[in-house]
């Protein structure tokens, strides 16, 4: 380790949706609030003090107002969130342009060197935090260590408000005290997978046979050990490359009517792949979640050859609904999401054409996206063939008779 | 966990409806009535076609059972878009109404021995059904919360033949619109001009890529002008109605759609929205046409839709003088091709088109010949029934856009 210690910031905003809500609405503060939709929602973000009755974010509202029946539920306002969170990156900018952002309220920040010329990374999350309350009002919890993992782990060791320090002597002692599950990408299934194989503390994958771990975790397992020595080399990515994009929908009602899904799954597809074509970007997987009545949750994907084709992803995503039992069972959540993202340029190589294509059984090759665009639209008034919502002729005859 | 509280509550309104059950039952004789079996069959076999086992109402999966008089029964089922009801003629020896399973009371009734049986409602909505020594108790819910059903008595009724209405919904139901998100077009707009015994009612559908139009006389058809917006589901029904019989009366009121045929009453709730101005897209002349064999296009354009690609249905048809040549490229599949013998003496030219666009038509056009008129290869093609000289009453024709090749 030849390389200079770096100094990485990981600030994480302490329940940024329901912070800002309550900050705007002096009458919800000291109360417990959500931002989330009250009907089937699910919390998008929950404040400290509905927390406290046990609510997470991510959680279904029904649940949380069960929790707590007193509980404010706030509907979002991204366009808000978004505002404010520009303001937060605006000041990280002025610290380092080597700013990564997590989401509206989360990033990485390398201050190894910084406009500031603060020597320790203390100090600039400090200041940062400062600032942040100063221009925002909102507070912040920050983590401050050599590298990314550990800074984020920090960042989430004191909330609200906190400052962690791992320092590089100090980094030891505080790997040893790790659970396995501290990691992110170590949710509840791997980290039951390792604690059957014996695997509780961080340190101790140190320890375990590279070959089980393996077979558990798969190519997981090379980060993994290098996490439990406290390696993570992975660089502070100000561009790094959006990976998927996707969508989700929980439906007011469940629904069974599969020609519905079908153009539900199509819209988010065609949302996605709208996306992709605006950033000249083209995805090669397709991945589809439902999630039933009964909260099972499945995901099928196909991947092939990559595509920004609006109507090949949205085909696909309606073959791979036909391999779920969506139409026989009730469905309450519905989710399309396009990864394994290149340059549109990319497509156009025959690369991994010939992986094509379990569900559909032929190449979704890009001569088929010229073919489907083939087919010509009769030539009514466009607006006449969209999708149908209050018609502006409402008030005029119905139709004209010929 | 949701589902299990909704049945405590529905059940907790059963226990409701028993409680208050006593004092109803004091002052009024409670529901019972003896009927045929073969026509109570009849009504509940419509019911049960219409009744919605999967709606998030329970009571729209049953079918309601209401006296009317001394010798008159209501079976309705509803699925809130569609309604069925039919009277049936029975002995009622207590008035009231009742509401059971519509496919479980089919199912019972269909099984039971002998002509008549006898349906009692019991303490706590239970139907009592008895036919010689079969007795049966079922479980029902109170009538009183059944939707209100659509009055029919306010309905000016028409009495029509039955063919070419038939004749006119399959002309036009192929061309539907599937897509759920455009509800103006998961009809087909039904027009009729309402001159008395030489009236002409019209059927016009488009998905947006094809369009069919067809003109029938139907005498003493309703007035519709505007037209109404009937949706699939309900031309569905219709259709069914139409089944194994001559005539049908129709109405419009209150934006529904009733047909009545004989004691059943089928009304369909019709679609507020907008068709398009559909003339704006047919084609009102051509530079050029064929004159083509119906059975020879339509067995050559399946035979060569085998090679064609199986999501686009891709074609190339190309005219020359007396020949047309249909042929499919498929880098997947290989190639087909096919010439055959029309009437053409225009230039050469080319043009693509859907397979199944094509063959969906031709196979509900019915006489021997056939034309195309074509214009420009990205203008819409217009393929019609050679005898249709666009008469009022005879008029058929099928729109449909080109693909680029």
């Amino acid at each position: 380790m030849s390389k200079p210690v770096r100094r990485i910031l990981h600030i994480d905003m302490d329940a940024f949706y329901a912070s800002v809500e309550q900050r705007d609405r002096p009458a919800l503060r000291g109360q417990p609030v959500v931002v989330g939709g009250r009907h089937r929602g699910v919390v998008a973000a929950a404040s400290y003090e509905a927390r406290r009755f046990g609510i997470r974010s991510a959680m279904p509202m029904t649940r949380a107002l069960r929790l707590c029946p007193s509980l404010e539920v706030v509907p979002p306002d991204f366009s808000k969130y978004k505002a404010v969170s520009a303001e937060v990156f605006a000041l990280f900018q002025e610290v380092t342009d080597l700013v990564e952002p997590l989401s509206l309220d989360e990033a990485y920040l390398d201050v190894s060197e910084n406009r500031w010329g603060e020597a320790l990374g203390v100090q600039v999350a400090r200041r940062i935090k400062d600032e942040i309350r100063a221009r925002t009002g909102l507070t912040a919890s920050a983590g401050v260590a050599p590298n990314k993992f550990l800074a984020k782990i920090a960042s989430g060791y004191r909330k609200p408000d906190g400052l962690t320090v791992i320092a590089p002597e100090r980094m030891e002692p505080f790997l040893q005290g790790l659970d396995v599950d501290a990691l992110w990408g170590v949710g509840p299934v791997t980290a039951e997978k390792l604690r059957a194989a014996g695997i509780r503390k961080l340190i101790d994958i140190r320890h375990a046979d590279r070959g089980l771990l393996r077979n558990l975790v798969g190519s997981f397992a090379d980060t993994l050990w290098a996490l439990s020595l406290g390696i993570d080399d992975r660089p502070v990515e100000p561009h790094r490359q959006r990976k998927s994009v996707g969508n989700e929908t929980t439906f007011p009602e469940d629904l069974i009517d599969l020609d519905r899904l079908k153009q539900e799954a199509r819209t988010m597809a065609e949302d996605g792949a709208a996306w992709l074509q605006s950033h000249g970007q083209a995805a090669r997987t397709v991945t589809l979640k439902v999630r039933y009545q009964d909260f099972q949750t499945i995901t099928r994907s196909h991947t092939s050859a990559a595509s920004d084709s609006v109507s090949e992803l949205a085909e696909r995503a309606v073959l791979l609904l036909l391999r779920s039992e969506a139409g026989t069972r009730p469905v309450r959540l519905l989710g399309i999401s396009l990864s394994g993202l290149c340059s549109r340029e990319e497509t156009a190589l025959p690369a991994s054409s010939d992986a094509a294509s379990a569900v559909t059984g032929q190449a979704p090759e890009p001569v088929s996206r010229t073919e489907d665009s083939a087919q010509l639209v009769l030539p009514f008034d466009p607006a006449l063939l969209r999708p149908s919502g209050r018609r502006a002729s409402e008030s005029g005859p119905r139709h004209r008779a010929s | 966990m949701e589902s299990r509280s909704e049945k405590a509550a529905s059940h907790a309104a059963a226990q409701a409806e028993h409680a208050r059950a006593p004092s109803l039952s004091s002052s009024l004789r409670t529901m019972e009535f003896r009927i045929e079996k073969a026509a109570f069959l009849q009504g509940l076999y419509f019911a049960q076609g219409i009744a919605d086992r999967k709606a998030t109402m329970p009571i729209l999966a049953n079918v309601l059972l209401r006296t009317e008089g001394a010798d008159s029964l209501t079976v309705a089922a509803t699925d809130l878009n569609l309604t069925v009801t039919s009277e049936i003629p029975c002995e009622v020896t207590g008035d009231g109404g009742l509401t059971v399973a519509a496919r479980h009371l089919h199912d019972i009734i269909k099984s039971l021995p002998g002509d008549r049986l006898t349906l009692r409602r019991a303490d706590n909505n239970y139907a009592e059904i008895s036919a010689g020594k079969v007795n049966y108790k079922v479980v029902g819910l109170p009538d009183r919360d059944f939707p209100k059903l659509p009055n029919h008595r306010e309905v000016t009724f028409h009495k029509v033949d039955a063919a070419p209405l038939r004749d006119l919904i399959n002309k036009t139901f192929f061309s539907i619109s599937t897509d759920e998100t455009r509800a103006h077009l998961n009809g087909v707009l039904f027009e009729c001009d309402g001159a008395g015994d030489k009236a002409v009612a019209r059927m016009v559908s488009t998905d947006g890529h094809r369009l069919s139009k067809c003109e029938r006389v139907l005498a003493n058809g309703p007035k519709l002008q505007p037209g109404v917006l009937i949706p699939r589901r309900g031309l569905i029904e219709l259709r069914r109605a139409l089944e194994g019989t001559s005539h049908i009366e129709i109405g419009v009121h209150s934006g529904n759609l009733f047909l009545r045929t004989g004691p059943t009453v089928l009304t369909v709730r019709l679609t507020d929205a907008q068709f398009p101005p559909y003339d704006q897209v047919i084609p009102r002349d051509h530079q050029r046409q064929a004159k083509v064999s119906h059975v020879a296009l339509l067995d050559a354009l399946k035979r060569i839709s085998l090679v064609a690609s199986e999501k686009t249905y891709g074609l190339r048809l190309s005219l020359s003088k007396g020949v047309l040549r249909i042929e499919s490229d498929n880098p997947d599949l290989g190639q087909g091709r096919e010439e055959l013998d029309v009437v053409y003496g225009g230039s050469d030219f080319a043009i693509g088109f859907n397979a199944k666009y094509l063959i969906e038509l031709l196979t509900e056009i019915d006489t021997p010949e056939v034309l195309l008129d074509l214009n420009g290869e990205l203008d819409p093609g217009v393929l019609r029934p050679a005898d249709s000289q666009d008469k009022p009453g005879n008029m058929y024709l099928g729109v449909i856009m080109p693909m680029r090749l």
